[in-house]
């Protein structure tokens, strides 16, 4: 009967804590960080111009695929290095 | 009699601790690492010369206009890759279903670290303002590194589909 009492007691005890907590000040058990909440908005993925791309029975779809060869982005970072040695 | 109430108190007190509610820290998200770097930056920043800001700001923008560009060049080549693929399967007419599987695979992986790519952005990692351009060109170097690393997977994925759609 007395362990049963302050069983109770803890419960309330542990219940009213909770509540308090909860009541007055920010709730810091869960706070998920939302891309919505952030100052930083992440770029969309690239939205590139509509290609005009036909493939019918007659396409060559071995040299279609040669032809897809990403350009040297050598220069790129050449001039970039360059205006950061200018800073 | 107090022997029996102590053991009570204590076992109220443990109880409590362990009834009251603790902090839970959400996971890191990647917004919340660019946050921290741009944080960061801004604090160091604040103490360079006007001129030194400017730079670093015009250079910054030169990163981002350089990387949207050539994940538009690149994301360009993956659709085309995606619609060579489609146009195989359907000539095929079932045949060849693995190689058209894996290399669908491999379109779809390196579209995906294209799209990755074109959402980074880059913070320069202050340290001093006499460091200024070697931290520049250490920020440089990683983003080189990465576009060149997405570029590859897109050349790789070129590779598994012309060994897919190549006569035999």
């Amino acid at each position: 009967m007395k362990i049963t009492k302050i069983l109770i007691i803890v419960v309330l005890i542990g219940a009213g804590a909770f509540i308090l907590m909860n009541r007055g000040s920010d709730s810091k058990i869960v706070s998920p960080q939302t891309a919505s909440s952030k100052e930083v908005v992440a770029t969309p993925s690239p939205t590139p111009t509509p290609i005009p791309v036909i493939f019918n029975q007659s396409s060559d779809l071995e040299a279609e695929t040669e032809s897809l060869t990403p350009n040297d982005f050598s220069n790129d970072y050449k001039t970039l290095k360059e205006e950061a040695g200018k800073i | 009699m107090n022997e029996e109430l102590k053991k009570y108190l204590v076992f109220v007190f443990l109880a409590s601790l362990f009834l009251l509610p603790h902090d839970v820290f959400a996971r890191v998200t990647p917004e919340d690492i660019v946050n921290s770097k741009k944080e960061a930056y801004e604090n160091r920043v604040v103490n360079y010369s006007a001129s030194h800001r400017q730079n670093l700001e015009n250079l910054s923008k030169r990163i981002a206009e350089v990387n949207r560009n050539r994940t538009n060049e690149l994301d360009r080549i993956m659709v085309t890759q995606a619609y060579i693929l489609d146009e195989y399967e359907r000539r095929s007419d079932g045949k060849n279903s693995e190689a058209i599987k894996n290399a669908r695979y491999w379109i779809t992986y390196a579209h995906e670290a294209v799209a990755y790519q074109a959402a980074k952005i880059y913070v320069f990692d202050l340290s001093a303002e006499s460091n200024i351009t070697k931290d520049a060109l250490n920020t440089i170097s990683l983003f080189q590194s990465e576009l060149n690393s997405t570029r590859a997977k897109v050349i790789n994925s070129r590779k598994t589909l012309m060994d897919t759609v190549k006569p035999k």
